[in-house]
């Protein structure tokens, strides 16, 4: 019960952490993040404000802001630094810059303005969590039949279900590569449901020897 | 009297299959509380499986009996 509690808490935290990792660095050192919502016309979410030196090549190419959305405060508001030409900007301002995120579709947007991107991230972190959960089971798994003696068997036999539940886990990672990976799933389940049935029977043994 | 789990069983007996041990060692490798490591042994000396003397608590001949058959039975399954 505590390793599969810890193995949830773990991924929990990984799945915390992917999505705090998807944003900017900047984002992460912004001392105070504000919150506001400005409902223009293109119903903008602006999440975070940081001053200082901004990297725009960073904010461009590997944050989730995109070209045209950053605006400077210490100018009029409605100034757009870089907008769609991020080739010939400075790649360093000082400035106050916000972190701009759709908070639902463009209202100008065509193709029923889904957001791809977030979605993909959303599902490729849950993945990132299973994965990570199945290897904590996995390491489990290999504690538990990392022994000798003649307790080891029964140490062994228990070590079935977390390396059967690792199993599962990573493959369902795993699909997220392909789906073919789900087919990795059927040993696990295998061991799943041979463990249950041994143990019953053995449990079953054991009690009628006992009584 | 509570439940008895399967797993604590098998622990024990296959633990005195290495041999007789004192009261504490065994304690130590259930894992459990005292006072529920005590209802086990109880329990186990009830069935006749276990037997304690001079300290050292031991497997009796149906104990010996019954935690070779779990170990054979483990090592099919394994």
């Amino acid at each position: 019960m505590i390793a599969v509690a810890a193995t949830l808490a773990l991924a929990l935290f990984l799945l915390q952490a992917v999505s705090t990792a998807a944003s900017p660095s900047y984002i992460l050192a912004a001392a105070a993040p504000q919150r506001v919502l400005n409902a223009t016309a293109e119903r903008r979410e602006v999440v975070v404000v940081h001053t200082g030196t901004v990297n725009l090549t960073e904010l461009f190419l590997n944050g989730t802001a995109r070209p045209g959305w950053l605006k400077n405060i210490s100018s009029p508001p409605s100034t757009e630094y870089c907008p769609l030409q991020t080739a010939a900007c400075p790649q360093l301002l000082n400035m106050t810059a916000y972190d701009v995120h759709y908070n639902s579709a463009p209202l100008n947007a065509s193709g029923g303005g889904s957001q791809p991107a977030a979605a993909v991230r959303a599902a490729l972190s849950w993945h990132l969590a299973l994965g990570a959960a199945g290897a904590a089971l996995y390491g489990y798994g290999l504690y538990l039949s990392a022994c000798s003696g003649p307790l080891c068997r029964w140490r062994r036999f228990k070590a079935v279900m977390p390396l059967s539940v690792a199993t599962v886990l990573i493959s369902a990672a795993l699909s997220a590569a392909s789906p073919f990976y789900l087919a990795l799933a059927a040993p696990g389940v295998w061991g799943v449901a041979h463990y249950y049935k041994a143990r019953r029977r053995l449990a079953l043994w054991l009690s009628s020897t006992l009584t | 009297m509570a439940k008895f789990d399967v797993d604590v069983i098998a622990r024990i007996l296959l633990a005195l299959l290495q041999g007789p041990m004192g009261r504490t060692a065994l304690y130590m490798r259930t894992k459990l509380n005292y006072p529920r490591f005590v209802q086990y042994l109880e329990y186990l000396k009830e069935r006749g499986l276990v037997a304690e003397r001079d300290g050292a608590v031991r497997l009796t001949e149906k104990g010996v009996e019954v935690a070779k058959a779990l170990d054979k039975a483990l090592s099919e399954l394994l």
